[in-house]
């Protein structure tokens, strides 16, 4: 029973953190941005597996953090020095990055590892895997998201809404562009545990969605409302994956939020 | 013969998706690839949960309408946004993998799938699941292949003309009377079918890859646009002659292989852009 209430604990907070972060992503316009790093992430956690060849949270977030970072630096120097445009770009990154994912991921598969095993709760996710030590991990990651976005927001505001008007007043749009490139980073690794690579952008995207359509003016009120859907959808899909153990926990959270997103929508007149 | 049914019938949904990859690289709508390869994947199951085979062209078929629903969730979705379109795109498709992840793990022993496969596809397999043609036995997945292949080629050889009008000038393709959005959903149905019979030999995300990366790397070495058509071509069928090869060289996913040398092709075309730019300039 004390395992279930760490799962609970720690789904909530990685919940409540891609909340926090969903809403920069999808008000910058860079949700599909998101699945791109979370796509990515897979090498990374393999090629740490492959590394030290145990399942070590600390490490395996090491190499996650390491390859979304490389996948994001990747996007942008295409950017800047070819004339592809910025779809072509976020494809071929992602399928070059899950690629590499994968193709290590096959060749420990094939290799004599009691530990291996754990690293299919990386794809689609298992928050039952979360284990006392994440929780440590995912209160300190929720705790550092909470208090850079409290002494960052109006920077964030203004670099997104207004790019000229924030560098006049000396928010640098590139230094904010780095903040939340850390802070979706962080939030992506944390999240993968829950919902695993290929659905964690949903994650991001769909509660910050529900949260702009319910508050759409006041800031303060969409991260409240973006946090409570998060949890709340975690914790249901947590639970309903309880009773169908060959299921993973991801598709689960996913499919309850966009019902959710898509009652919410529903009720929502066309402007 | 076991290599050759692989890469022949990789090369022709390798070719189509190029030349389809094309058109989508124009028109900014390469993510959309991405969305339409997940968004299908309940479409899959239910129809092998219906039909109880995989090889039928209602299967297909069926599979394929999960494509275009994706989208028009999309465009529901982006009427409630002010515009999202990223949102909009992310929420509508990974909401139906979810499902389809779910229906494969609830039906995987019916289905014949499991999430393995669905990631990775079965390239490996192909030569190995045959049917009879009066006397000769082929791959399951050749008749597939061949027919999504004809209609493409059906297609680029038609409407080639306006795709380019729409995807340079939209405004003055829509001012000579073409209508943009039947081109698109025929562009998207295209797209769909042919991710479906490209599902079960690549898997869900490495589909993006053959359609993305030749266009990509010849755009990069070519200002002409038949010039790239043909480049992409090349590139598609050489990178996977190579990376299938790389596979039975250094193990691994065959399909992953296929990617990472379109990669490393990609990568090779850049430095030579730089080169050239840089001697330009």
């Amino acid at each position: 029973m004390i395992n279930f209430w760490y799962v609970l604990i720690g789904a909530s907070l990685i919940a409540a953190t891609a909340g926090i972060v969903g809403v920069w992503l999808v008000l910058r316009r860079e949700a599909l941005r998101g699945d791109v790093v979370s796509h990515s992430v897979l090498a990374g956690i393999c090629t740490a597996f492959l590394a030290y060849r145990e399942k070590n949270g600390w490490i395996l977030l090491l190499g996650a953090s390491v390859s979304a970072w490389l996948s994001l630096w990747t996007m942008d120097f295409l950017q800047a020095h070819t004339k592809l445009k910025k779809d072509t770009i976020m494809a071929l990154i992602l399928s070059f990055f899950f690629a590499v994912g994968l193709w290590i991921l096959v060749k420990i598969q094939s290799l004599n590892n009691s530990a291996k095993s754990g690293l299919d709760s990386f794809l689609f996710g298992k928050t039952a895997s979360l284990l006392p030590q994440d929780i440590f991990v995912a209160l300190i990651v929720f705790f550092l998201v909470a208090i850079i976005n409290l002494f960052v927001k109006k920077w964030l505001f203004w670099a997104t809404f207004d790019e000229e008007y924030s560098e006049s007043i000396g928010y640098s749009v590139k230094f904010v562009r780095n903040i939340v490139t850390f802070m979706s980073i962080v939030s992506i690794v944390m999240g993968l545990q829950a919902v695993g690579v290929v659905l964690m952008s949903a994650l991001l995207i769909t509660p910050a969605t529900i949260a702009l359509v319910l508050s759409p003016k006041n800031l303060s009120n969409t991260f409240l409302w973006s946090i409570c859907v998060n949890v709340f959808v975690v914790l249901i899909g947590t639970l309903i994956s309880y009773f169908f153990p060959k299921s993973p926990t991801g598709p689960w959270i996913v499919i309850f939020c966009s019902l959710l997103a898509f009652g919410v929508f529903a009720m929502k007149k066309n402007r | 013969m076991q290599d050759f049914w692989i890469i022949l019938i990789v090369s022709l949904l390798g070719i189509s998706a190029s030349l389809l990859g094309c058109f989508l690289m124009f028109r900014k709508m390469a993510m959309l690839t991405d969305a339409i390869s997940h968004s299908i994947l309940p479409g899959i199951v239910i129809a092998y949960l219906l039909l109880g085979r995989k090889d039928n062209v209602t299967a297909l078929l069926i599979a394929s309408i999960f494509g275009i629903l994706s989208s028009l969730l999309v465009v529901w979705i982006e009427k409630k946004l002010k515009n999202r379109n990223d949102a909009a795109t992310g929420i509508s498709f990974t909401f139906l993998f979810a499902v389809g992840i779910i229906l494969v793990t609830l039906f995987a022993e019916q289905a014949d799938l499991d999430t393995e496969c669905v990631l990775f596809g079965e390239m490996l397999y192909i030569p190995f699941e045959t049917i009879w043609v009066s006397t000769n036995e082929i791959p399951r997945t050749l008749p597939f292949a061949l027919l999504t292949f004809i209609l493409v080629v059906l297609f680029v050889l038609f409407a080639y003309r306006t795709m380019t009008i729409i995807s340079f000038d939209e405004i003055f393709a829509i001012s000579v009377g073409i209508s943009v959005t039947t081109w698109n959903y025929i562009l998207l149905s295209l797209v769909s079918v042919l991710t479906v019979a490209s599902f079960e030999v690549l898997g869900s995300v490495l589909v993006i890859a053959l359609f993305i990366f030749p266009p990509a790397t010849a755009f990069l070495l070519t200002k002409r646009l038949e010039v790239m058509f043909v480049l992409s071509l090349i590139f598609s069928v050489l990178t996977i002659f190579l990376g299938y090869y790389l596979s039975v060289w250094q193990g691994g996913s065959s399909a992953a292989s296929i990617v990472i040398v379109q990669g490393i092709i990609f990568t090779l075309a850049l430095i030579y852009n730089k080169k050239v730019a840089s001697v330009n300039s």
